[in-house]
């Protein structure tokens, strides 16, 4: 979410400040037993409410998208408590005492809870804390004053502390914004400044205001039936009010309140990890009725897993009008379901289930990391910056390249699946299966990563107007590619040996982790500058070591053996 | 007759071992093991530096060029190994041959291409191409002479460069290189040897104020941006006149300078009028003046030149690497020891001898057969956000063929004579940008690099292919897989 870019926000803190203590609507109708009224209404529909359109962050979206975003923005978590998003906003607007004096506002950085003298045992403030902290608001002030360029020398205005702090100021502007109204954009308008939130007075607006008026009051008296209907007309009210809406983006914003909802990516993680056991299972088995029936929980689960993941893959396409893969969040997603239908595409050349126990393992993996950190792999849908806009060779390169990895991944499962093998010395028969199965994925990796890393030289030159320019990604792709290369052609003179082989093969994807991750998020450098973004390197970092303890034990055990 | 033979017979077996090697795997290996090794340690290098450090370093670097065509020949090496070529070889031959080709292509591209910036404004006509190097330009008898200054990273010595051998008009070396250059100006006594001309400067140090600063400031009268200088609120000139209150508010302190002696006066920003004198006689140099501004500020004059000039220097920036540092400078010396220090973008005049050169250090420009007029440049917003979504430029192209007008936006180059101009950037401008940046190119190994890029793509899909129709064929025979024979491997 791009908060920061809405600087008007930030300059009318102080303003906001003063205005706090009247909010427009509602502090006149609220209740004396708040805490029991401020609670998560269970049993409610906001399915109208969270259709309703709005413009925020260049992009028409339900307000449920909105409620989301803004839910993960404050609380850093993509679901505070019980609540649902669309309900707790309601709430902030409708009980602001409440949530005023609650701590829910997360401030993640120990340094900057120091800064700002903040207790620094706890991770969530109140509103009325951080309002009052006149740290912070020094720190507004001169964030408003200062224009971009001058920074005070030593200063990194991007420094992840930094960052934090215009987080922070976000924050509670945000909450602010929403307890006043000025955050709710309903109000439709054409022209490039977006739509009005609730206070604007613009003609068009009035019925708009009427309905939310009468929902909000629905809403602070508890009135579920009222509420539901009223939330119907403030739907229509919206869309009337935009010229040309039609059903087709009527059915988008629908499509994009389904995709959130129905949460196809965690169906589809769980069933891919019944399914990578089952596989598993299967392989150790021998042929009795117990393997006839694990094997169809094996298909049952598969088909489940890879439906799904399919059918979110291709609603998130829907939704956002352009294949999904331009973010962090977004490739883990499409490298996942890579791994898994070239494993599927293997399975079809060579029957080993051991394939497809590797690669549900790795589309699991990947959908629950995916889901793990939504504050680093934003899975928001955002507009494209221009370089990404209008172009055909962005989409082929980018989905081939990552096809690469996805193969990669694959090689990387199995080839830690040989060496374990190898140090437990396992039938050399079995080894060589497994290699082999290695082998192939690699050559699929290889060719993949290869003719995308041309056809991103192709746009490149066809965008920038140079085929190749010693671009940070276009080199760790190549390094990449170079990796690979080395141990095929290793493999080819017989250098390697077969734990050699798979030792290289698991160590390459180090490679693709630096290409894939590590220059937008470590490096930081070069012309991929919108992927970039910060956060999650510890746990990378940790991928990376854990990888590199395993191999050296397997090693070990398999030295150890070999001498004896 | 025989001694020829067993010479011919040995230095054949000393090309065939070259030749060996050349063909061997082993060499492959190690090649793309330094070429991986390097190209690592150049995206850190970026990642910690800049972008010119890791040029320096790797990608423009004499092993690294090595190493690349160490790569091409070991490549043709092991195609050469394999004569007489057979249908089996076709997927093998296809991909190496397509890596030669793209390895070709880049050189040709290097050496004979063109890649540089363009800026234009709004209604300004521009058709010099600013490339990524700078170059040290001479101006003698209306000829322009011109010689490349090699870029190289701060805390790596420069090795002086002398012009005699490139035909220059003068003997000039650049012999200091800074990468990233702060310039600094003083005042020296004007020696005895020149025309004297009078001109006085005067060094002060302001202490005190409401800030509790210390600052130094150069008055000089040899130039109207030293004669009257600001610093922080107040003003400090240099005058030959009577000083009077001329009614403009305060603070503000004018020298007087006279004979042997210099009279001040001061105003402070309540209106207080103060006035002295100091004489050479009493010591001007340490004398404070107290001018009763806010916050008890006491100036001294620290150095008093009677007849100054005015010497510019250059030293190392406090930022040396990144957006923010600073261009470099060069110093050039001239055959009799005289010296100028050129910051990126400057002129001077040297006098050498009996003679005199115009010298400039700018960055290389090529000029195009045609200019290029900015119309207009236009951003566009997505809705309700400050973020960028498209910006394009409309622009004239203005050339032998007569006017052409057309639309320059992202992703949407122009073709031109051969040159492709694209919108790279934008400067930001109040109330609207108006100065757009292009790339201009030009590639004539275009052609080569995407053949080879083709040839590589279909030939390791053949490669693959040709391996898997041979091990499902062969798998039944459970072949043992210790040995890989290369010939059997590719084979069908």
């Amino acid at each position: 979410m791009e908060f920061s870019a809405s600087r008007f926000i930030l300059s009318s803190w102080m303003m906001l400040l003063a205005l706090s203590a009247s909010p427009v609507f509602v502090r006149a109708a609220e209740a004396p037993a708040i805490a029991e009224v401020a609670a998560p209404h269970v049993g409610w529909s906001f399915r109208e409410v969270g259709l309703t359109p709005t413009l925020s962050g260049g992009r028409l979206k339900p307000f449920d998208s909105f409620a989301r975003e803004t839910v993960l923005f404050q609380t850093g978590s993509m679901k505070f408590e019980k609540w649902d998003p669309v309900d707790l906003i309601f709430s902030w607007i409708a009980f602001p005492t409440y949530w005023e004096s609650r701590p829910w506002i997360r401030v993640s950085r120990e340094d900057v809870r120091r800064q700002l003298g903040l207790d620094e045992a706890r991770t969530t403030f109140s509103p009325d804390e951080l309002l009052k902290n006149s740290i912070l608001a020094q720190y507004a002030e001169q964030l408003d004053r200062k224009d971009p360029g001058s920074l005070p020398p030593g200063a990194n205005r991007n420094s992840p502390r930094e960052q934090e702090l215009r987080g922070v100021l976000d924050k509670i502007s945000l909450f602010q914004g929403l307890v006043t109204g000025r955050s709710w954009l309903l109000l439709p308008k054409v022209g490039p400044e977006g739509w009005g939130h609730l206070l604007e007075r613009i003609p068009e607006g009035v019925p708009i205001q009427k309905a939310f008026i009468q929902l909000l009051k629905a809403y602070q008296g508890g009135d579920r039936a009222e509420f539901e209907k009223i939330s119907g007309e403030l739907r229509r009210a919206v869309e009337g009010a935009i010229p040309g809406f039609d059903v087709a983006q009527r059915r988008q914003l629908e499509a994009e309140t389904l995709y959130h909802r129905a949460r196809p990516f965690l169906v589809a993680w769980i069933f891919y990890l019944i399914s990578a056991l089952a596989w598993g299972l299967s392989t150790v088995l021998a042929d009795s009725k117990t393997l006839r029936t694990v094997k169809w929980v094996a298909y049952g689960t598969s088909a489940v897993a890879v439906t799904s993941h399919l059918l979110g893959f291709a609603l998130r396409c829907y939704v956002a009008g352009r294949p999904p893969v331009t973010n962090m969040y977004e490739s883990v997603v499409w490298v996942s379901l890579g791994a898994v239908l070239f494993a599927w595409i293997l399975y079809g050349m060579q029957r080993q289930t051991i394939l497809l126990s590797v690669a549900h393992f790795l589309g699991c993996f990947g959908l629950v990391a995916g889901d793990a950190a939504p504050a680093i792999l934003d899975p928001a849908l955002n507009p494209l910056v221009p370089v990404l806009r209008s172009n055909y060779w962005l989409t082929v390169h980018v989905l081939t390249i990552t096809l690469g990895y996805a193969a990669f991944a694959l090689t990387f499962g199995l080839a830690n699946v040989a060496l374990f093998q190898l140090a437990r010395r396992t039938a050399r028969q079995k080894i060589m299966a497994v290699n082999q199965l290695t082998y192939r994925a690699m050559q699929f990796g290889v060719v993949f990563i290869a003719a995308g890393t041309i056809l991103g030289g192709i746009w490149a030159d066809y965008s920038w107007g140079r085929f190749w320019g010693w671009d940070p990604k276009e080199v760790w792709a190549l390094i990449t590619l170079l990796c690979y290369l080395a141990i095929l052609h290793g493999r080819y003179t017989n250098w390697m040996g077969q734990f050699g082989f798979a030792l290289g093969s698991a160590l390459s994807f180090m490679s693709v982790v630096m290409a894939w991750y590590g220059v937008n998020f470590i490096l930081g450098v070069g012309l991929h500058s919108y992927g970039f973004s910060t956060g999650g390197t510890p746990w990378v970092l940790g991928f990376v070591a854990a990888e590199l303890v395993y191999v050296s034990v397997t090693a070990l055990f398999y030295y150890r053996r070999a001498k004896a | 007759m025989q001694k020829l033979e067993r010479i011919d017979s040995s230095l054949w077996a000393v090309l065939e071992k070259v030749f060996g090697v050349l063909c061997s795997l082993k060499l492959a290996i190690l090649i793309i093991l330094a070429l991986t090794c390097g190209l690592a340690t150049a995206t850190v290098l970026e990642s910690l530096y800049d972008t010119p450090t890791a040029q320096f370093w790797v990608y423009k670097a004499r092993w690294f060029e090595w190493n690349l065509i160490l790569l091409g020949m070991n490549i043709f090496c092991v195609a050469m190994s394999r004569i007489p070529w057979r249908l089996r070889h076709i997927p093998f031959l296809l991909a190496h041959l397509g890596i030669l080709l793209l390895l070709a292509g880049s050189w040709v591209t290097q050496r004979f291409g063109l890649d540089g910036n363009l800026r234009v404004s709004e209604g300004d006509t521009e058709s010099a191409v600013e490339l990524d190097q700078s170059s040290l330009i001479a101006v003698s008898d209306q000829r322009v002479y011109s010689m490349v200054i090699p870029w190289v990273p701060p805390g790596v010595k420069f090795s002086p460069i002398a012009t005699s051998s490139r035909s220059f008009p003068v003997n000039l070396t650049v012999d200091q290189w800074i990468s990233h250059a702060d310039s600094e100006v003083s005042f020296l006594p004007r020696p005895v040897e020149e025309p004297a001309q009078k001109l006085g400067a005067l060094r002060v140090r302001v202490t005190g104020g409401p800030m509790k600063i210390s600052q130094e400031i150069w008055l000089w009268e040899g130039a109207p941006q030293w004669r009257e200088v600001q610093a922080g609120p107040a003003r400090f000139f240099l005058s030959r006149q009577k000083l009077a209150d001329d009614g403009r508010p305060g603070p503000w302190l004018g020298f007087e300078i006279r004979k042997g002696e210099i009279v001040y006066a001061a105003k402070s920003s309540a209106g207080k009028w103060v006035r002295g004198v100091l004489t050479e006689k009493a010591g001007i140099a340490g004398m404070e003046i107290h001018p009763g501004w806010k916050g008890d500020v006491v100036l001294s004059v620290e150095q008093w030149i009677p007849d100054a000039k005015v010497q510019v220097d250059y030293r190392p920036s406090r930022i040396q690497y990144g957006a923010q540092a600073p261009s470099s400078a060069i110093h050039v010396v001239g055959s009799q020891g005289e010296s100028v220090w050129l910051g990126l973008g400057e002129r001077a005049v040297l006098h050498t001898g009996n003679s005199e050169v115009t010298l400039g250090y700018f960055p290389k420009r090529v000029v195009l057969p045609f200019s290029l007029r900015l119309d207009r440049f236009q951003v566009d917003h997505d809705p309700g956000t400050v973020r960028a979504a498209a910006y394009s430029s409309q622009v004239t192209v203005l050339g032998s063929g007569g006017d052409k007008k057309a639309t320059i936006s992202m992703n949407e180059p122009l073709e031109m004579n051969g040159f492709s101009i694209y919108q790279a950037s934008y400067e930001e401008g109040d109330p609207r940008p108006v100065t757009s940046i292009f790339s201009v190119n030009q590639d004539p190994g275009r052609g080569l690099k995407y053949f080879g890029s083709l040839l590589i793509v279909l030939g390791s899909v053949l490669l693959f292919a040709s391996k898997y129709k041979k091990s499902t064929a062969t798998r039944s025979q459970a072949r043992p897989a210790q040995s890989y024979d290369p010939i059997v491997e590719v084979s069908v």
